[in-house]
This record gives C-alpha cells, sequence and structure tokens, in this order.
C-alpha cells in the first residue's frame, strides 16, 4: 500500500506534471502500435475476409473435386453414382462478372436442390438468410435462366431492388437478368463481403459459356460412412483430369498466395513499434538521469533497489499501455485509409476481386495483443534505466550527481557487439527462405539495426570531435550545441538512434521500391512492344474466366492495319500447393515480333521457334525461385486426359504477377485443352496503321462482342501507376516511422533542455541573448538530425541491398535491377532534416522563455 | 560605478505581494569591495540580480558607470552584461560539457569577441589553473572549479563582479584564496565586487560591508 502510494506521489505526479512529455511519449507508442494494428484490420478486412469467403463458399462439405484448370464433364456425376449412396453431392460453375458499376465480382452456379446440405444461405434451417426468399422465387430462379439471386448489401450499392433487371457482363458478352431474390448477408451471401452473385447452375453455364461442364462437385459424406474410405476411392476412381481436395487445402492454397505480401506488410509495420518503443526506453532513460540525486535520496529514506526498479518498470509498463490503448484508436482512424490501399493492391495482384467492403467484428484477441505489447514492450525498455537508477551507491550519487560515462572506455564494449552484430547481419543476409518467407533476410535486417545502433555513439564521436576542431570557424551558437551534443551524447544518442531507424527504413524501401519501379519500367519498354491490347470487356482484373471468343478473335484479325494477333490464353491451376497461371501464347507472333526476357539471355525468337509445336514451357522468374523449377526440369502439367509431361526451356522475367506463370505455344494448348478463345490479345499493327482508327474498327467488326482495347501508352502507365499504388501502403508506414523519431527527438531535447535549464540560466547571466539560445538549441536538433540522417542513410544502403536481393527475391520472386531514386530520396531526406529542425522549435521556444533567476535557484 | 536610488522590489507569490529589496539606496565606487550580509531570505540574491542587470526593479533607479539600467531595454541589459559585469556563484555552474578553458572562453564567444585565447591563458594563470585548462570540471577540486569561475567572470574585463556566497561551498584555504583573488582585483584594477556572504570572516576581507534585513539596506 505504500508503495503505491509512493508510486503515485514520486512516479504519477511527475508524469502529470510533465503533461508534454508524457503526452510525446504516449503519442510515439501509440503511433507505432497505431500502425501496428492498422495494418492487421486491413490485412484481416482484406486479406483474411478474402481466405475466409473462400472457406464461406466451401461450405460443409468434406471434399471437392476439381479438375485443376480442367473443366468437369457434367457426366462424372453420373459416373459417380456409388458416391450418392454415401454422400450429399453438388456442382458448381464459377467465374467473374462485371456488374453495371465496373466492379467485377464472382458468380456461382449452384444447384438449389443439392445445395441445402453444403451451405447455408439457401437451406432451409436458416431462417434469417432466407427472410426475403420465397418458395415462388426458388422455383422462378429454376424455371428461368434469366433470374439471379444478390446478397441485399450489393443489391443496395447497385441500387437494384427484388425484381428489376440488371445487366451481366461475361467475357465479351452481356446479358440481361432479373432479380430473382435478395439475400442477407450470411453464409455463402456473406462471401467477399456480400460481393457476389448466384445463378441456377444452368443459367451459369450458359452465361460464362460452360454448357456440359462444372467447375467442382462438393462432396458431404453421409453420417455413419467412412469418410476415409470414401476419400481414398476418389482418389482411386476419379478420372486422370479431376482430383480430389479437401477444403481446408482449398484454403491453404488462399493462403500461401498471399502469405508473403501479408508477412512483408506486417513486418514493415512493426517497424514503427520499434521506434515507439525506444520512445518508451528514451524518456526513462532521461527521466532516471534527471532524478538520480532524488533516487539516491529516497534510498538513503529507506526504499530498497527493488523497489526503485519496481517503480520505475511499472512507470514503463504504464506508460507502452497507454500508448498501446491510444493506438487502439489511433490505428483504428489509420486503418481506413490503410484498408482502401491493401484491398486495391490485394484485388489488382491477386483476387482480382473487390474484398474491400468485407466487414469484420472487432477483432479481440489481437486488440489484446497490442495491448499486452505495449505494456511488455514498455516494460522491457524501462529494465535498463530502472537498473541504472540504482546502479551506483546513494551517497556516491548525491555526492557526484549524473556522471556521464567515460565515454571511450564505456563505448569500445558497445562498439566490439555493435561489430559483432553488423558481422552476424551480414551472415544470415545469406541464408535461405524459411517456408517461402525471407525470415533470415529479416533477421539480418534487425541485426544490422542493433548494429548501427550500438556502433552510434562512437560513430557520432568522430565527426562531432572533427567539429568540435573547427572552432574558430563556427558561430557560438553551433559550438555550444556541439559541446552540449557531445557532452550528452549518451542521452541523445537514443534519439539519434530512432531516426536512423527510421530514416533507414524509409531509404531502405525507398531505394527497393524506386529499384523495383525502374526494373517494371525497363521490362514494359523491352517487352511491351504490341500497339494495342485487346481484353473481353467482361474480364476481371487478373483472371483467365471468359475469354474473347475464336471468331472475335478471326474478326480482329481481318481488320484493316492489323498485321498480326498475338492470342493468349491462361487459366488458372494449382502447381506445387500454389495457384499458379498455365496460359498457351503465340510463340510463332512472339518470334515474329514479340519480346520476352530470359534469364539466361537468350533470344526471344530462338526460345520462342523452340517452344512452337512441342511439350516444351516458358516459366516465369516468380515461380522458378518459389518452386525451385529451372531451364530443363520437367513439369507435369494437369490436362483433361491426364497429366502431361512439359520441359521447361527457360525461364523469363515477368513483373506482372508474384503467381506465377507456365506458358506453352498455343497450338499446343488447344489440341490439349481444346480452347481457342483468347484471355488477351496483343495486336501489331501495318506500318502507319492509325492506331485510333484501327481501333474503332476492331470494336465495330466484333459486332457484339464487347471489348476493351488499350493503346501500347496507355496499358504501360496503367501498369505503372498500379505499381505506385501497391507502394503507397509501405511509404505511408515509413512516414510515420519518421514521424515517432520526430516525435523523439522533440522529446529528447525538451527533456535534456528540463534538465539544463540551470545551464541555460548560467549563460543569459553570463550574457547570452534569447535569440543565441533558440540558435543553439536548434543547432542541436540539426545535429541530433544530421547524425541520424546520416545513420540512417548508410543503414539504408545496406537495407536496400537486403530488400533488392534478399527480401524481395525470397517473397516474391523478382530479380530487381538496383536503381537509385536519387531526387525522390533527396527530397525525403531534406525534409527529414527540415522536419528535425521542426521538432527543435518547440525545445528552442521552451529555451527561450525559462525564467533564469528562478532556474538557477531551483538549480 | 554603480548607484542605487530608492530600489525596491517586490514578488507576487501564492497571490500575496512578497517585498524582496524595500527602497534601498547605496553607491558602489570602483575598486570598492563591498560585502552583502544578513541572513537567508533578506533580500541578497535579488539585489545582486538588479545590480547585475538579471532583473528589473520595480521602483527606483540604478546607474552602472552612468547607464540608467531602469531604462535600457533587454538587448541593451544584455550588452551590459556582457561587457561590465561578471558573476560568481556559490555553486561555480561551470558546464561540464566544456572543459576549464571552453568555460573560461564562453563570456567571450556569446558576446562575439574573436581573438581572445592570450586573454583566456592570462586569467587561468592568474588564477594558477594553468596546468588544469583542458580538464573537465568533473575533474576539479572545489576551489579550482571556483577560481575557474573567477576567470570566467574576469574574462569580458568586468567593471562590476557580482559574487553571490563565493567562498558558501568552500574550504577555508580555497576560501581564503578566492577572497584574496577579488581582494586583489578590486585593488589592483579598479572593478568593483558586490558580494553577497553568510560568513563573517569573508565579510572582513571586504572594504565595506552592508547589512540587509528584510529588503532594506541598514546602515
Amino acid at each position: 500500500m505504500n508503495w503505491v502510494r509512493l508510486f503515485h506521489r514520486y512516479i504519477l505526479r511527475d508524469l502529470t506534471g510533465k503533461p508534454v512529455r508524457t503526452l510525446l511519449t504516449v503519442a510515439g507508442v501509440a503511433l507505432g502500435m497505431g500502425v501496428v494494428w492498422a495494418v492487421h484490420l486491413s490485412n484481416e478486412r482484406s486479406i483474411t475476409s478474402f481466405t475466409d469467403s473462400v472457406q464461406l463458399l466451401n461450405g460443409r462439405a468434406d471434399f471437392q473435386i476439381q479438375g485443376n484448370g480442367v473443366p468437369l464433364d457434367e457426366q462424372l456425376l453420373v459416373q459417380l453414382g456409388w458416391l450418392w449412396e454415401v454422400a450429399s453431392l453438388s456442382p458448381l460453375v464459377e467465374g467473374r462478372v462485371k456488374l453495371p458499376d465496373g466492379s467485377s465480382v464472382p458468380v456461382y452456379g449452384i444447384d438449389l436442390l443439392s445445395e441445402a446440405p453444403f451451405r447455408s444461405y439457401l437451406a432451409s434451417d436458416s431462417r434469417r438468410a432466407l427472410a426475403n426468399v420465397t418458395r415462388a422465387d426458388f422455383l422462378r430462379l429454376l424455371s428461368r435462366p434469366d433470374q439471379l439471386i444478390l446478397p441485399g448489401r450489393l443489391a443496395g450499392r447497385l441500387e437494384v431492388k427484388k425484381g428489376d433487371s440488371m445487366v451481366l457482363l461475361a467475357g465479351e458478352r452481356q446479358r440481361n437478368f432479373q432479380v430473382a431474390a435478395l439475400l442477407e448477408a450470411e453464409g455463402a451471401a456473406g462471401a467477399f463481403g456480400g460481393n457476389v452473385v448466384f445463378l441456377d447452375i444452368a443459367a451459369a453455364q450458359i452465361l460464362l459459356e460452360r454448357i456440359g461442364t462444372l467447375d467442382r462437385i462438393d462432396v458431404l459424406v453421409e453420417e455413419g460412412a467412412d469418410r476415409e474410405a470414401v476419400l481414398r476411392r476418389l482418389q482411386r476412381e476419379l478420372p486422370e483430369a479431376a482430383s480430389v481436395w479437401r477444403p481446408e487445402d482449398v484454403t491453404a492454397q488462399s493462403r500461401r498466395m498471399l502469405r508473403a505480401f501479408r508477412f512483408n506488410l506486417s513486418a514493415l509495420s512493426y517497424l514503427s513499434l520499434i521506434v515507439g518503443v525506444i520512445l518508451v526506453y528514451n524518456t526513462l532513460n532521461i527521466a532516471v538521469v534527471r532524478r538520480q540525486r532524488e533516487i539516491a535520496a529516497l534510498r538513503t529514506l529507506g526504499a530498497s533497489r527493488r523497489a526503485v526498479i519496481g517503480m520505475f518498470l511499472v512507470e514503463a509498463a504504464g506508460l507502452g499501455l497507454l500508448g498501446a490503448l491510444a493506438g487502439l484508436a489511433v490505428g483504428g482512424l489509420l486503418a481506413g485509409a490503410a484498408e482502401s490501399l491493401v484491398g486495391r493492391t490485394v484485388e489488382t495482384l491477386y483476387t482480382g476481386l473487390d474484398t474491400l467492403a468485407a466487414e469484420r467484428p472487432f477483432d479481440w484477441p489481437f486488440a489484446g495483443f497490442v495491448v499486452g505489447l505495449g505494456a511488455l514492450l514498455g516494460a522491457a525498455s524501462g529494465i535498463y534505466p530502472a537498473r541504472r537508477a540504482t546502479a551506483r551507491p546513494p551517497v556516491q550519487v548525491l555526492r557526484e550527481g549524473f556522471l556521464e560515462p567515460s565515454r571511450l572506455r564505456r563505448y569500445r564494449v558497445q562498439t566490439r557487439l555493435g561489430a559483432a552484430a553488423l558481422a552476424a547481419a551480414g551472415v544470415t543476409a545469406l541464408g535461405p527462405p524459411v517456408a517461402g518467407l525471407p525470415l533470415w533476410g529479416y533477421a539480418s535486417a534487425l541485426l544490422a539495426m542493433a548494429g548501427f545502433a550500438l556502433l552510434a555513439p562512437r560513430a557520432a564521436l568522430l565527426p562531432l570531435d572533427w567539429l568540435a576542431r573547427q572552432r574558430g570557424r563556427l558561430p557560438v551558437e553551433a559550438r555550444l550545441a556541439l559541446q552540449s551534443v557531445r557532452g550528452g551524447l549518451s542521452r541523445l544518442v537514443v534519439a539519434i538512434v530512432s531516426l536512423m531507424i527510421a530514416v533507414s527504413m524509409l531509404v531502405g524501401v525507398a531505394s527497393m521500391v524506386g529499384s523495383f519501379r525502374e526494373t517494371v519500367r525497363a521490362w514494359l519498354d523491352q517487352t511491351l512492344v504490341a500497339d494495342l491490347y485487346v481484353r473481353a470487356a467482361g474480364a476481371g482484373a487478373n483472371d483467365g474466366f471468359n475469354p474473347i471468343r475464336a471468331e472475335t478473335l478471326e474478326a480482329l484479325s481481318r481488320t484493316p492495319g492489323v498485321a498480326a494477333l498475338g492470342a493468349f490464353h491462361g487459366r488458372r491451376i494449382v502447381l506445387g500447393g500454389f495457384p499458379v497461371t498455365l496460359a498457351g501464347g503465340d510463340f510463332e507472333v512472339l518470334a515474329r515480333r514479340g519480346r520476352l526476357l530470359f534469364v539466361d539471355g537468350r533470344d526471344t525468337a530462338e526460345v520462342a521457334r523452340a517452344l512452337i509445336g512441342q511439350d516444351r514451357v516458358v516459366v516465369s522468374e516468380p515461380l522458378a525461385l518459389r518452386q525451385g523449377v529451372r531451364a530443363g526440369d520437367v513439369l507435369e502439367l494437369p490436362a483433361p486426359r491426364g497429366p502431361v509431361p512439359f520441359r521447361v526451356e527457360a525461364v523469363y522475367y515477368d513483373y506482372s504477377s508474384d503467381r506465377g506463370l507456365i506458358v506453352m505455344d498455343r497450338g499446343r494448348y488447344r489440341e490439349l485443352y481444346g480452347e481457342d478463345g483468347a484471355t488477351s490479345v496483343s495486336v501489331y499493327l501495318e506500318a502507319g496503321a492509325d492506331p485510333r482508327r484501327t481501333t474503332e474498327r476492331m470494336l465495330a467488326g466484333a459486332g457484339e462482342a464487347r471489348l476493351q482495347i488499350y493503346p501500347n501508352a496507355q496499358l504501360r502507365s496503367r501498369a505503372l501507376q498500379v505499381f505506385d499504388q501497391t507502394f503507397q501502403v509501405t511509404y505511408a508506414l515509413e512516414v510515420i516511422a519518421v514521424i515517432v523519431a520526430v516525435l523523439g527527438i522533440t522529446n529528447t531535447l525538451g527533456a535534456l533542455l528540463v534538465e539544463r535549464r540551470g545551464e541555460l540560466a548560467l549563460l543569459e547571466f553570463l550574457g547570452a541573448d534569447r535569440r543565441q539560445l533558440r540558435r543553439m538549441v536548434l543547432w542541436e536538433s540539426g545535429l541530433v538530425g544530421v547524425l541520424g540522417t546520416v545513420a540512417g542513410t548508410l543503414l539504408g544502403a545496406f537495407l536496400a541491398v537486403l530488400l533488392i536481393y534478399v527480401i524481395n527475391r525470397q517473397s516474391f520472386g523478382w530479380t530487381l535491377q538496383p536503381d537509385l531514386p536519387v531526387a525522390t530520396l533527396g527530397a525525403a531526406l531534406a525534409l527529414v532534416l527540415l522536419s528535425t529542425l521542426v521538432a527543435g522549435l518547440y525545445p528552442a521556444m521552451l529555451a527561450a522563455s525559462t525564467d533564469p533567476i528562478r532556474s538557477l535557484r531551483t538549480e | 560605478m554603480l548607484e542605487l536610488r530608492g530600489v525596491s522590489k517586490t514578488y507576487g507569490l501564492n497571490g500575496q505581494r512578497v517585498t524582496a529589496v524595500a527602497d534601498v539606496t547605496l553607491s558602489v565606487a570602483p575598486g570598492e569591495f563591498v560585502a552583502l550580509t544578513g541572513p537567508s531570505g533578506c533580500g541578497k540574491s535579488t539585489l545582486l540580480h538588479l545590480m547585475g542587470a538579471m532583473d528589473r526593479a520595480d521602483r527606483g533607479e540604478i546607474w552602472l558607470a552612468d547607464q540608467p539600467l531602469h531604462d535600457l531595454g533587454e538587448e541593451e541589459l544584455i550588452q551590459v552584461r556582457r561587457r561590465q559585469i561578471g558573476f560568481v556563484f556559490q555553486f561555480f555552474y561551470l558546464l561540464p560539457t566544456m572543459t576549464v578553458e571552453e568555460n573560461v572562453e564562453l563570456p567571450l564567444l556569446l558576446a562575439g569577441v574573436t581573438c581572445h585565447l592570450e586573454r583566456v591563458a592570462a586569467l587561468l594563470e592568474q588564477v594558477g589553473l594553468s596546468h588544469r585548462a583542458r580538464a573537465y570540471p568533473a575533474t576539479l577540486s572545489g576551489g579550482e572549479l571556483q577560481r575557474a569561475a573567477l576567470a570566467r567572470a574576469l574574462v569580458g574585463r568586468p567593471r562590476l563582479i557580482i559574487a553571490d556566497e563565493p567562498t558558501g561551498n568552500l574550504d577555508s584555504d580555497n576560501g581564503g584564496r578566492v577572497l584574496e583573488i577579488l581582494r586583489g582585483l578590486a585593488g589592483r584594477e579598479g572593478v568593483a565586487v558586490v558580494m553577497a556572504t553568510h560568513s563573517a570572516e569573508a565579510a572582513e576581507v571586504a572594504s565595506r560591508v552592508l547589512r540587509m534585513r528584510d529588503g532594506r539596506v541598514q546602515t
């Protein structure tokens, strides 16, 4: 009880008595924690909601029969006669459609009569979900192929109601439908945040042009039947092209696809947290130094070492806890912006679906984790200062006060440790990916940060000592600032280190993104050589559904001005547990006109000709790296009549998707899969043909087919736009880390000035005017800023190498050509320096507004 | 040299006005060494701050070398402090991050004076600290610290030295040495010295002793 009272009087009163400093500390942690929370929320809402949606649509099925990129023959349902005895079956057709508002959503063709045991949206056991569905609706859906069911939320967004008609665009065709029923966003209708359309299976087959085929058959084994036996028999008896999956395998594929993206984003979010936690350490450290005499007095009055340490640890944990709680509120606000950015990126790069709107309940467990982590990290950051508070005998402290540690002796151990950490960073950087994640890479980054932090005081003395030797050339304020920075380095170094870490990530990430952008731009320049690019208007962002039909291709090729068409058809398959795209490309056209960049530097025409008519493929670099595929390897590719071995001719650079592409000659693709449409088409014009007029002619010649035609330049700029948008979140995270570090500078300088008020008063007695005091403080913050920025830039250079050659490559499989964005970096660093000066404004005002007589008296 | 005419200073403390200095009139001639004695809280320090141009009187006039300190602006007071006044404190107040030499040099730097290293060296010689010029304050004894502070007070060639309990934190040997320097300054160089002290021994060294009680100087 007495300790509670002492804590209140000694610690709490100090915290509340210095509200600005307390607030800055809490704000630093809050921002750091807020970023972690915001990134978690946006990950949850855009990534997890995607995998959850996949799970919702899997329903209660025990197994799924799928064709792995090859449609299943409807007749399979008949062939599986034995299965009907022990299980319920539900066939599905799935695809993508474009809605009137331009968004791309999944469409599911379901067999209404067999769905009930699998999914709850139409089942009679779900009263709420059926609130708006009547028996008549069912019958209408079954009897008319122009009926659809929408989740009520989607209907609300599209401003349609039951009975209204609406247009769906699938591939190059559009069809009119009537809204037969609205569903509540529960069960399957809650998937993708309710952004999903349901049709009767027959209607879906017509709309998606899959007459006679299915994409999936869900199997629910009856109670009492032996599931494993059913699974084994299915594995034995299914035709070669079909395979059976457990739903968890399907969900795992989606998770795996998004794992690296999610992991890297989370890892970056924890960076601001590190900077925030350093701030707590800083506050405690300064408080302990400032109050050393008081602490000694407390101890002489009977406070035990343990009690003093305990009080400071509780203070540190409390600051962390408060920061984390505030972080939940800050994160909630940040999440709004982060979610739309992350969501758009996930949509563009991975799912092709608008997954933003998915509502998720408040994540209590993760909120608990954030709060617990705040308290824990806070307490951890207080350990050293708390121990330091009681390290010297109280009598000695009372006699001598604070002693700046004998710098070189103290820094010697630190410097050795720092060098060891840097060496370890170098070694760990060479580590291989762990389960597809660059864990060693991140370990190396952390070690490098630790190494630089440990080396910082010794390294900072070099320029400071050099500057000190230039005495005569510096203005007096600069000399004073220099002396106080040198003298107070053991305390200021924490602020320098936190700025260094923030700047290093800024430099590292900006260099990586800059190199990436330059690589992509060069790649686009070299490989995007056709004049026009065509897609079906109803095609989603990144899927192979709903191709342009063969007759449309034919019409396009006859258009005056068109010299050649390079048709490309892709389908999604699963290879090595990862979703990848298997495609057929026009290698004849590629050999003559197009260009791919091969990792081994081979000529496009040579590789392309080697593929024509052969069982050979080229694979994209991300796939090759992730699955360890090399030229000369043989891949077993799924086909309707069973897997076909294809030899990998070469690996090519591709930055369009990290999912991976396998491309074979279109002729062979057509033979194997019977597919003569195209998901995208490159158009080469005759010399002198006008792209705009040719586009108009192509659209006119395509008749009813709805097409999107992009000129080369537009596609190129759109690709770079998508690229820039993808990295907006990353930049935002870095900027927040810098803000936290700048708060740290204000906090440290402010706290040190309070500690140095006697010194400031003395300067006034000795003739300093207030302008000089202000300038001196600004010089101090400038010096801290320059030291942090320079150290951060050096560390950032190492991180850039790590990000480019290790982390990015292991996560996404891309080779990037290093290219420093000098202008961007220069501007960013100038801004950082400017903000460190701004950080000094408040302390400078503080310095110039103290009452020297009072200050000296209280000293 | 220094003249105070009817000077008063009151402070607001917890809502009440407290008179720190009441109607003080006195003058200090060049080369005079004045000791100001009296119990704690009698107004010695406030009077020193008024004389040292660190504070403003509520009433009365303060003249230093024919300049009316009571009429000067903030900027002009700073100039007066830089050129004409040196301070010595009980707790020395040397900046711990600077060497002895750098501490002594400090007032000149603040005043924008260049080419002063010889002056600093001569002063350190004068106070017997040449051998500790590069040392940091943490390694100096109390007596050395106060002698370094004295050198700092003298570096700008002031006409007036304001010393607030300069021997209060020193043993008698060191205290005596400091007083000896102060007396020498007044005698040889014509500097006016005003020293607040509790010590009767210290006051004896002065050429004149003024006693203060309740803000008033008793004659």
